[in-house]
């Protein structure tokens, strides 16, 4: 018995020699690729941004959209949109911006978004809003090319969806956008939940496969 | 052959389907987690299980699929049996207790992360298959005998006692 658990001792030191050589060769064989997910420290909680500019103490300047997503830049906004805007980021989950119904259908209607569905096969295949592209959280990178074809700029803005609930899944595939730099992404937290309640989305929903 | 000596023959073959049934199970549950972006994809998978802190998720994402495939390797070759043992029953019933904290306890909508990147979702199959994977593994170690102890017609004994040499005077 005894030899046995040295033996275990002696096969767990040696996968831990494996996973270290391995992760080299990975780093090496690839330069320039992101690091492992979760390596950077997740964005604090950026101070509130008051909605009047101190400046010029007026309401509808162009610093009323509150921080663009990520970048922690003020948002521009047009000048005839209403003081309180839609896209404003008023909460924020791991770092990223947390869009809500009306923002997703003005991107959705102004056709300025790449849209990305986090959900998995079956969930896609049902239904999807239209033109969503396929990162399914659970094999985000082996999508990822799809993702790098369509959006060629890495600050054009991706509205990232899930199922709804805990939206575990939209979390995880912007995490890893971000370390492939895209720096403009928002989550759609209530995601195909509260797409499929509100019946708001009509036209922009896609079904079958 | 008498009966006894078929139905040991019969156990040792038994047990041999059963560690290559697990073995095998585990790495190819390894194979699709090692890789640059394997090891990316599955520290997400571990992530999701709200049981490490996502900072401590890499270093188990880049050393578990070894830990699976040596083993598992440990578990096919009969004389390292019982270590191969010790290690995948550990990481079965890990792997148990992971799911049915995260997927059951919690109700997290998670994958299960156990075969790479698009291995369904973690839930009652999981645990299903979990314990399916135990059992085997019970069996195939509880069969098997060594071959010193198959020559010497003992039981189960991994190491049997042989009686002591006389002293030299």
């Amino acid at each position: 018995m005894k030899k046995q658990l040295s033996l275990v001792i002696v096969i767990l030191l040696a996968s831990c020699g494996a996973g270290a050589v391995a992760r080299s060769a990975w780093y090496n064989a690839k330069p320039g690729y992101p690091p492992m997910p979760w390596v950077k420290p997740v964005a604090k909680e950026p101070p509130q941004v008051n909605k009047t500019d101190p400046a010029t103490n007026d309401p509808k300047s162009d610093n009323v959209g509150g921080n663009d997503s990520l970048t922690g830049q003020p948002a521009v906004v047009r000048s005839d949109e209403t003081p309180k805007d839609i896209c404003a980021c008023n909460k924020r989950v791991e770092g990223f911006c947390v869009a809500e119904i009306d923002c997703v259908l003005r991107h959705l209607a102004d056709r300025d978004a790449t849209i990305v569905d986090a959900r998995e096969q079956h969930d896609y295949d049902e239904a999807r809003l239209a033109g969503a592209i396929h990162v399914p959280s659970s094999a985000v990178y082996d999508n990822m090319d799809n993702l790098m074809a369509v959006v060629p700029v890495q600050d054009s803005l991706i509205i990232v969806y899930c199922g709804g609930g805990s939206c575990e899944a939209s979390k995880n595939v912007g995490i890893v956008l971000r370390d492939f730099g895209f720096t403009n992404v928002l989550l759609y937290e209530n995601g195909w939940e509260e797409i499929e309640a509100s019946g708001r989305f009509g036209d922009f929903i896609e079904m079958g496969g | 052959m008498d009966a006894t000596s078929n139905n040991r023959t019969l156990f040792q073959t038994i047990s041999h389907i059963c560690a290559l049934a697990v073995g095998g199970y585990f790495l190819y549950a390894a194979w699709g987690k090692i890789g640059p972006d394997e090891a990316r994809q599955f520290a997400i998978e571990i992530g999701n299980y709200k049981i490490l802190p996502v900072a401590y998720t890499n270093i188990p994402a880049v050393i578990m699929p070894f830990i699976e495939v040596f083993g598992a390797l440990a578990l096919i070759y009969p004389p390292t049996r019982k270590a191969g043992s010790i290690i995948i029953g550990g990481l079965l019933l890990f792997f148990i207790c992971a799911v049915a904290y995260s997927a059951l306890y919690l109700g997290l909508k998670i994958s299960c992360g156990c075969t790479g990147a698009d291995s369904g979702a973690a839930g009652w199959s999981t645990i299903g298959r979990n314990v399916v994977l135990f059992g085997c593994m019970v069996v195939s170690n509880a069969l098997y005998r060594p071959a010193s102890a198959r020559a010497l017609g003992a039981g189960f004994e991994v190491d049997p006692v042989l009686p002591a040499e006389p002293a030299a005077d």
